[in-house]
This record gives C-alpha cells, sequence and structure tokens, in this order.
C-alpha cells in the first residue's frame, strides 16, 4: 500500500471507534450542563468530558484527539443551541486548552493518566476563566482561580480513575495501543 | 497513582493555597467585582421566580431574571458585546420602559409611561447596591455583586 | 495469571475510589445548596406604593431550626398582613372596593360606612393625638397636587382653595357601631370594627401620612407572631424596623438617603433591635418649578407643600409612631420641630431643614456617622 494512502484513508473501524468517543464525551458535555452552577459565573463547567479526552490520548494520535474535542465542542454547541454564545467559547476554550496540557503531559511517561487528568482539569479551569475574563473585559474574574484550583484536584482525581478503569477496560478487549497506529 | 502525579496533586494544591494566601493579604477587590444587573417586572410573575438558565453577561454586568419578552430586540450576544451603548425595552404593567446602558456611566431609565417619572429622574445606576425602581410599573432595576448581602457595604439597609 | 488477578483489583479499586470521589462530590454540591438555603429568605413586593422587602435570617444560635418552608411561610404572611392594611387604605386601587374607596363614595349622603380594624384604628390614633398637621381627610387636596406632578404645572390658587374646603377632621365621623344593614350575609360583618362618614361631598380620605408605617409595624407583628429563631429587617423604602438582634451583637446599620444627591447616602444611622425609623422627604416625590420643589407632604391648613425642610428622620419603637411623626415634623419649621422631638421621649429626629442644615436630637447623637462630602452644615444648639 502506498504511503500516502496510510495517512488520508481512516479504517471503518478506527472511524467508529472515533464517532464513539465523539457521541460519548457529547454525552458528559451534555451532562455537565444540567449540574447546578459551581461559580457565581455563568458558562464555568466541571470538565467531565475530560475522561474521554484522556482515553482518547491512550489510544489515538493527538491530532485525532484534537478533532475528536474539536468537533464535540462545535457539535455540542449545535444541540444545546449554544453555538457562538458566551458559554460556547468558555468551554471551547477550556476544553482546548486541557488537550494542549494533557496532549503534552502525555510525553512524560512518568504520568499515569490520573496525573494527565490533573493537568488537564487545571487546565480546562484557567482556559474557561481565561475566556470568561476576555468576554467581560474584566480581570477580576481571576479572584476565583485558587478557588478553580482546589476544585481541579477533585475533578482531575474523578476523570483520571475513570479513564484509567476505561482504559484498562479496553486493554483487554485489544482495542488499546495498536489503535493509534492505523 | 504514581509519585508523579502525588507530587503534581501537592504542587496544584500549592498553588491554590499561594492564591489564596495572597488574596488574604491583598484583599478583595470589590470595586472591579463582577455585577449582576437583576430585573423586575411584572412579566416575570412573583419575586421568588428563579433566574432562567440562559443569563447573560456583558462587560461585567450579568442580566438576570429575564425572560424573552423582557429582553424583546436585544440578544444575549449583543449584552455580550459590551462597551458600546445600548437601548432596550421591557415590559411594565403600564407599558414599555426603555433602559439605557452607557460605557463607564451605567444604567438608566430613559423612558417609561408613569404619572411622576420618578425612576427617570433617579438617573444613571453604576455601583453595586444601588436600583431604580418604577413603582406604578412594577419594574426594579437593581445592581447587585454574586452576593448581594454585602453590597450594601457594611449597612443593613437603606432608608428612602 | 497473578498479574492478570492484581491487575482486576486494582481496577476494582480504581472504580471503588472513582465512585466514592463521585459520591463526595455530590453530597458536597447538595451540601453546600441545602445550608445556604435554609438560613434565610427574603422576598421584595410592590406594595403601598413603594417597594416592601422583608428579610429574615435564622439564628443559628437556635435549637429547632426552622426549615425554609417556615421562613418563607412567616415572610409571606407578613407581607400579606401588610397587603391587608393595603386592601383598605389604598385610595387609588383599580376596583375601587378598598374601603377607604367605599368611605369616599358614600361622602355627603349621610350614611355610615362599616370599615375594618386597620382603617378603624388608624383614623383613631390620628384623632387622638389631634394635630392640626396632621390631617387624614387630604384626599381631595392630594388629587389636585397629584395632577400638577403629571402635568409638572403649579395648580391654580383657586383649585387648591377649592379642594381645601373639601377637607377638614372635623368632617371625619367615627363610630364604633355597624351600621347593622351593612354586610349581612357577606360573611364580612365579623371583620367590620366600627364605621366611618364623611359629612361633605366630595371628600375623601388618605392614609399616605401614616399606613406604611403603621403596616410595617403590623408585619413586624406577624413575624413575631410567627415565634420562630429569625432575626432580620423589614424595609419599605422610607420605613423600617428591625427584628431583633444580629447574631454578632453588632447593631443594625441603616443608609440615610441624601436629599440632594438621592441614590447615595449622608450618613448611617445605628438602630437597636426591634427599633423603627422613617423619613419624610421633599425627594421622594415631587415636581420642579423654576427650581423649586413641590413635594408630596402638604401642609393641611395652606393646601401647600411643606416648605421649611428637605426631610426628617424619626426613630421610634413603634412603626406608626416613625410614619406619624416624620411627616408632622416635616411640616413644621426646624427649630420647632427639634424642640418637639426633644420633649417627647418616645421619639429621637434627624431634621434637614431647607437650608440644608442638620439637627439631630440629643438621643441620635452618638448614633449616627456622617458620610456626606458638603453642602450640609450640623447645628448644635
Amino acid at each position: 500500500m502506498p504511503s500516502f494512502n496510510k495517512q488520508t484513508r481512516i479504517s471503518p473501524r478506527k472511524m467508529v471507534l472515533l464517532a464513539l468517543m465523539i457521541t460519548l464525551s457529547m454525552g458528559l458535555h451534555a451532562a455537565e450542563s444540567m449540574m447546578p452552577l459551581l461559580f457565581p459565573m455563568p458558562g464555568i463547567k466541571l470538565g467531565l468530558a475530560n475522561i474521554v479526552t484522556v482515553i482518547c490520548l491512550f489510544i489515538f494520535y493527538p491530532r485525532d484527539v484534537f478533532i475528536i474535542v474539536t468537533l464535540r465542542v462545535i457539535l455540542v454547541g449545535f444541540v444545546a443551541g449554544s453555538f457562538l454564545t458566551p458559554g460556547f467559547w468558555i468551554s471551547g476554550s477550556g476544553a482546548i486548552l486541557s488537550f494542549l496540557a494533557m496532549a503534552a503531559a502525555c510525553r512524560f511517561p512518568k504520568y499515569s493518566a490520573v496525573g494527565i487528568s490533573l493537568v488537564g482539569a487545571v487546565a480546562h479551569n484557567i482556559g474557561q476563566l481565561a475566556m470568561v475574563s476576555v468576554l467581560m473585559g474584566n480581570q477580576a474574574v481571576f479572584y476565583y482561580l485558587p478557588w478553580l484550583l482546589v476544585w481541579a484536584v477533585p475533578m482531575g482525581l474523578l476523570t483520571g480513575f475513570s479513564a484509567k478503569a476505561a482504559i484498562k477496560a479496553l486493554r483487554k478487549t485489544g482495542l488499546d495501543g495498536t489503535m493509534g497506529m492505523y | 497513582m504514581s509519585r508523579h502525579d502525588w507530587i503534581l496533586l501537592a504542587g496544584i494544591v500549592f498553588a491554590a493555597a499561594i492564591g489564596f494566601a495572597f488574596q488574604a493579604f491583598f484583599g478583595n477587590p470589590s470595586e472591579d467585582q463582577m455585577l449582576v444587573l437583576h430585573l423586575t417586572a411584572p412579566a416575570y410573575g412573583s419575586a421568588e421566580a428563579s433566574a432562567p438558565e440562559d443569563a447573560g453577561v456583558f462587560r461585567g454586568i450579568k442580566v438576570e431574571r429575564t425572560t424573552a419578552e423582557a429582553l424583546e430586540g436585544i440578544s444575549i450576544a449583543d449584552l455580550e458585546s459590551g462597551g458600546e451603548e445600548r437601548y432596550w425595552q421591557i415590559q411594565g404593567a403600564n407599558g414599555p420602559l426603555t433602559l439605557h446602558f452607557a460605557p463607564g456611566q451605567g444604567i438608566e431609565i430613559i423612558e417609561a409611561q408613569c404619572p411622576d417619572q420618578i425612576c427617570v429622574r433617579t438617573g444613571f445606576i453604576r455601583k453595586a447596591g444601588q436600583s431604580i425602581v418604577c413603582v406604578p410599573n412594577e419594574v426594579m432595576v437593581a445592581l447587585q455583586t454574586a452576593e448581594p448581602t454585602k453590597d450594601k457595604g457594611d449597612v443593613d439597609a437603606i432608608l428612602q | 495469571m497473578r498479574g492478570k488477578k492484581r491487575m482486576r483489583t486494582s481496577l476494582v479499586k480504581a472504580l471503588q475510589v472513582a465512585s466514592l470521589l463521585s459520591l463526595s462530590l455530590c453530597l458536597l454540591l447538595t451540601g453546600c445548596g441545602r445550608e445556604s438555603e435554609a438560613s434565610s429568605y427574603s422576598s421584595t413586593r410592590f406594595l403601598m406604593g413603594t417597594v416592601v422587602s422583608i428579610e429574615i435570617h435564622t439564628n443559628s444560635a437556635a435549637k429547632a431550626v426552622p426549615t425554609k418552608a417556615q421562613l418563607q411561610e412567616a415572610v409571606i404572611g407578613a407581607l400579606h398582613r401588610m397587603e391587608e392594611v393595603e386592601a383598605q387604605t389604598n385610595r387609588y386601587e383599580a376596583t375601587g372596593s378598598s374601603d377607604c374607596q367605599r368611605i369616599a363614595e358614600a361622602a355627603g349622603t349621610g350614611t355610615y360606612v362599616p370599615v375594618r380594624e386597620d382603617l378603624y384604628l388608624l383614623l383613631d390614633k390620628v384623632r387622638q393625638r389631634n394635630h392640626p398637621l396632621i390631617d387624614l381627610s387630604l384626599g381631595p387636596l392630594i388629587d389636585v397636587w397629584d395632577k400638577a406632578r403629571e402635568s409638572e404645572t403649579l395648580p391654580a390658587s383657586e383649585a387648591v382653595a377649592e379642594a381645601l374646603g373639601r377637607t377638614g377632621m372635623d368632617k371625619v365621623l367615627l363610630s364604633r357601631e355597624v351600621p347593622s344593614a351593612e354586610g349581612k350575609g357577606t360573611g364580612q360583618e365579623e371583620d367590620y370594627a366600627g364605621s366611618v362618614m364623611l359629612t361633605q361631598k366630595g371628600m375623601s380620605l388618605d392614609f399616605g401620612a401614616v399606613a406604611k408605617g403603621y403596616a410595617v409595624e403590623k408585619a413586624w407583628d406577624s413575624l413575631r407572631a410567627s415565634g420562630l429563631p429569625i432575626y432580620g429587617i423589614i424595609n419599605a423604602g422610607g420605613n423600617i424596623k428591625t427584628l431583633g438582634q444580629k447574631p454578632d451583637g453588632s447593631p443594625w446599620k441603616i443608609g440615610i438617603t441624601d436629599p440632594m444627591e438621592k441614590t447615595q447616602t449622608m450618613g448611617n444611622l445605628t438602630l437597636d433591635p426591634d427599633e423603627a425609623v422613617a423619613t419624610s422627604g421633599d425627594y421622594q416625590k415631587y415636581f420642579e418649578v423654576d427650581g423649586v420643589r413641590y413635594h408630596h407632604l402638604l401642609e393641611p391648613v395652606t393646601g401647600y407643600p411643606g416648605m421649611y425642610n428637605r426631610s426628617v428622620l424619626i426613630v421610634a419603637s413603634d412603626g406608626f409612631d416613625t410614619d406619624y411623626y416624620s411627616t408632622l415634623l416635616f411640616l413644621m419649621p426646624a427649630e420647632e420641630a427639634l424642640a418637639l422631638a426633644e420633649k417627647l421621649p418616645e421619639i429621637e429626629t434627624i431634621i434637614v431643614s431647607r437650608e440644608n442644615q442638620i439637627y439631630v436630637s440629643s438621643g441620635l447623637k452618638r448614633r449616627i456617622e456622617w458620610t456626606y462630602q458638603g453642602g450640609y452644615s450640623i447645628v448644635t444648639p
């Protein structure tokens, strides 16, 4: 098979898995928007959908994960009717920044899924807060940063352990590891 | 969890602790805190009605307790853009009231269907704890912080 | 084999930790919500021509902490009590069925109109005090000035004189008896406390000078009667009454509106537990002609707004007294008003005269902290 085909063609199996992951993350993303506000700022979310991002980082190339994250944010924007609204930008910047931070953290093999999730949770909150600050033209919102850092710990642990369990389960089915090599 | 994960966790908690210590030392930036614009109008039913999910934010001012009817003519994205001078109408018991947002000056009612125009005469409000009231229209426009009990400063109530 | 087993146990462990964490997170979320909900309750209504807000908090030291429903019931009950007062004394009710409106309708027909307790008590109290400056029959005159305020033009002096001719407490007759023909079979007869007759056609009563303070007092009674371990504040714009003491033992602090700059305060006043305060001010309802404020506080002898003062604040234990005396003292020259306040042990006062001089009665001097920037001077007699 010519090598360029390897780059552009996606196997049906991978496509199904990618779609599955997008759906899963959309579900989590939607679920957390039903949760009560934790902070006196609209749009700030916990980041449950990060569970999927962590799992995906272990089984896909970062490039694929980026697609999953971006599509998730856009699709939830459509489904929830929040596309291009402040809530959309806030969750979008949180999701993208946490993806970038976690993708970087993956390069250090000393961190387990839990450590990567912690990094992701912190980045997620910083990303959201930064967008709130930009939208409101107000730097005072960074007053809440320490609170958001504290919240990142239980959230990071929750997503980390969930992802760890899921990755282990996936490993048994043989869907892991080699998956990124497609 | 690996040892490195634990170190990371400790690092986050430490950073948060430094943040809190920093705040405790330098105090609360209350001057710059986000304001909530509280609108009470007959269209919203009783005063106990809760704020809808889609409360908008514009330039540090959040509009709460709004209904589609109340914000007719302006989308939340409009409020978002902030910084821009804005006019919008809300429905009072006697008829429409026109609200005016001017950057740097605050919010005022510039037009209302009421006999004595007390609301219009009130002029701009811009600080947390201030409000404009139009009794005939049963409309109240109030600026609050996220913690309204602290808006009155060290005062428990204002005698009008 | 062993490795797989270990992997499985660690998977179970991870799941356990994850579920525990999420469980604790949920508990934390719901826990926070409940705590903040139960400790206080407040409600705001448009009542008696103003914004009324009642705010109560649970005394955390109390043995039996009230539920949110109990707090809500207490606040709604107090607001309802104020609604009752309004339903009797309101002159502007759209349906025209308030006691006050029924009295006006029967004016000059020589018939006694049955009235309920609150209206009867208010009239009786004011009659007993019998001060020429407090007149509850100013309805026709107030109508003239309401119209003037809407059109922002001074009323013709003939119109004022004519309206003044239809006022006077001597033309208001009050009886403890309820006419037997009235209210029979309507189920209301037991509510009537007496009856009122206006002897001249075109007369009407206006309770604006005292109704709000009285209603605040009744709302306070209602909150007290709930028996809950609560503290709080009733704020009806120009009339406030405190309920109980704050948990930290500090006095209640009330910001006083600056008559010249009505979105600002000119000072802070401390209030004791269960103490009331009211202001009458020329800035509350007015129109201006040639830089002169024509406001809603009318002088019953001349028929024109009182021109001596900008605002008068009264502190007393009874809400009715604060409202009554703030109107009365407002219509007197500042020195005279201060002298009267010093003579009466039940009230304390702060008077801002038209000349921007501030008079403070002796009992309040240590209880006020001025914050105004300038424009006023404090007179020490």
